[in-house]
């Protein structure tokens, strides 16, 4: 029987390199991951999955600690409480949905008194209590992304880590997988770590975000003051957009055309006076005006 | 009489439930696996044809246990001393050590079709990712398949030897004597069976660690079973010593599993072989060794 307290951080990364011959995939990261949902951002070869993998115990760091609910990751007793989704395909597909929930819980410790109730619970949360008895390889795409993600749920661990979820889902699919997501974050108290390429699946749904690029760690902050308004506003208008445009050089506006909106710089009282003024006069019709918000894809390019 | 307003009920949604029971450690998850590894092994919970490849190789072994003892009671029937072959009787059955060459060869079969399974498709479909990120380490899920197919191998070889020990025991007129003269085959069987087990799940779980495809690895086992057998006949064309040919013999993974380690444990060994006794015994652990060796490593490298 193992007593697991809970310490807080839930994951941190303290200096954590790791070379790959001499491919170095993390390069003294350090960072820490708390309760809620947290993004783990970045492009190819960023050192998400090296970070994940050493986490879970699977590979060593070259130097530095990894620590999973304060306990050092290389311990296996450090996973009692957490839980892994793959992107890639990891099911059996001859053994039923329950059976392989009940021996994966098993597995994780529960007893096998309790194993069997606990695996038809977790098929109930992600939608899967009536087909549970069919095999996984008659299962859809978005069916069998489910039964991934319960069998990390399954021994009802602290902390999840998601790799890609909702890769390989069509759009209903991926709007399904992220509103589960959040529901376990928000409504069972399981944290996640989500780790994606995809900007889009991170602002739907993470409180915070992790990004990493090059090894390193670019950024870590929570979602809302990356997000957060700038100092730009945004015009967009139906017509005479040159016009509009020339009636605010003539009234020395800075401006800058992106796309089919217009950005301008520092807006304060008077210049929002003389965007009033330069509609007016060009007669341009107006579609929206309003703050500029960064979007997180604005961090990869800085 | 049930009326309409008492069969409605409403079903409600206790929402998730946080476990807070005992989770035990990982003695339960090395239990869950080898279960389950002796479940898959033996086509447990699974379709048809899973059952019937295991039980068809399975079932000559038992039942040339019962064969022996069914002969050995029918002769008894007709008056014949089935104890004594000694004394130039025209009766001469086969002991415990001609029933394990008999059945080592079936029981090689059976490890070359059930050592892939338990291994190959956790490879093939990726589930060891998801076995590796549980509280258990890989010598832990390793150590449990290796468990499984040993007591599956052990159960296979020891089986026939229990059934024609005890189908004499129950042919014999005189049971109890029998006992009382037989009882040190079974220390000798069994303890054959360990070593034979150990060495037959070693070298079925190493090169079923070459590749995650099922049958390509039962074949590879054969094949190779099937080859070093066959080496030392195609090198005694020219004409080496006795001493070298008894050598090159030890090569033979059929011959030295059946024939001649079985000849150290029922004592017959110094008869029938001029080699010092060590050599055999060092070969066939080094075999074993290497294997466990050899799986580590390959799967430490998978990682």
């Amino acid at each position: 029987m193992t007593a697991f307290a809970q310490p807080s951080p839930l994951l941190e990364a303290r200096d954590l390199t790791k070379l790959y011959g001499n491919v170095q995939a993390l390069d003294s990261a350090s960072f820490t991951v708390g309760e809620g949902i947290t993004g783990l951002l970045g492009p190819n070869g960023a050192g998400k999955s090296t970070a994940i993998r050493i986490f879970l115990g699977l590979t060593d760091a070259t130097s530095g600690s990894a620590l999973v609910m304060g306990a050092d990751a290389r311990n296996p007793e450090a996973r009692v409480r957490l839980g892994y989704m793959p992107e890639h395909d990891c099911l059996p597909p001859n053994q039923s949905a329950a059976n392989f929930l009940t021996h994966m819980a098993e597995v994780s410790g529960i007893p096998p008194s309790r194993s069997r109730a606990l695996a038809a619970d977790t098929l109930r949360h992600v939608g899967l209590f009536e087909e549970r008895y069919r095999p996984i390889g008659g299962y859809s795409t978005g069916m069998k992304q489910r039964v991934k993600l319960a069998q990390a749920l399954v021994h009802d661990p602290v902390l999840i880590l998601l790799d890609e979820p909702t890769a390989g889902l069509d759009p209903t699919g991926r709007t399904d997988m992220l509103n589960l997501i959040r529901r376990i974050a928000r409504e069972f108290g399981i944290s996640v770590v989500l780790s994606t390429h995809l900007m889009q699946d991170v602002e739907r749904t993470c409180d915070n975000i992790v990004l990493l690029d090059l090894g390193r760690v670019k950024e870590s902050a929570d979602v809302k003051t990356l997000t957060q308004e700038t100092e730009f506003i945004f015009v967009e208008v139906a017509n005479n957009r040159d016009q509009f445009m020339a009636e605010l050089a003539t009234r020395n506006i800075q401006h800058d055309l992106e796309s089919s909106a217009i950005s301008i710089p520092d807006v304060d009282g008077p210049k929002f006076d003389a965007i009033r003024d330069s509609l007016v006069a060009s007669e341009a019709r107006l579609v929206r005006m309003g703050p500029r918000q960064r979007a997180l894809i604005d961090l990869f390019r800085t | 009489m049930t009326t309409d307003q008492q069969r409605t009920g409403t079903v409600f949604d206790i929402g998730y439930q946080s476990y807070e029971g005992t989770r035990e450690g990982r003695g339960l998850a090395w239990k869950t696996l080898v279960i389950d590894g002796v479940k898959n092994g033996m086509g447990i919970g699974r379709g048809g044809w899973a059952k019937f490849l295991p039980w068809l190789v399975l079932s000559p072994t038992i039942l040339t246990g019962l064969v022996f003892a069914a002969i050995a009671a029918f002769f008894e029937q007709l008056g014949f001393d089935v104890e004594d072959t000694e004394g130039g009787l025209p009766l001469d059955l086969p002991g415990h050590l001609e029933l394990t060459a008999v059945i080592s060869f079936m029981i090689l079969i059976f490890a070359a079709f059930i050592g892939p399974e338990l291994v190959c498709p956790d490879r093939r479909n990726r589930v060891i990712h998801l076995y590796l990120v549980r509280p258990i380490t890989l010598f832990d899920y390793l150590g449990a398949r290796w468990c499984a197919l040993f007591l599956l191998l052990f159960a296979a070889s020891t089986l026939p030897h229990i059934t024609y020990w005890v189908g004499l025991l129950f042919g014999v007129g005189d049971a109890l004597g029998h006992a009382q003269d037989n009882w040190l085959d079974i220390p000798r069987f069994i303890g054959y069976s360990l070593v034979f087990a150990t060495f037959t799940t070693a070298v079925s779980i190493a090169i079923s660690s070459i590749t995650d495809r099922r049958m390509i690895a039962t074949l590879i086992i054969i094949g190779i079973m099937m080859i070093a057998s066959i080496a030392p006949g195609i090198i005694s064309i020219f004409n080496p010593s006795d001493s070298v040919m008894e050598l090159l013999n030890l090569i033979g993974l059929i011959d030295l599993s059946s024939t001649i380690v079985p000849s150290i444990f029922f004592d017959t060994y110094s008869e029938n072989y001029d080699l010092n006794i060590a050599i055999p015994i060092a070969w066939m652990v080094f075999l074993t060794v290497g294997s466990i060796a050899a799986t580590w490593r390959f799967y430490q490298g998978q990682r």
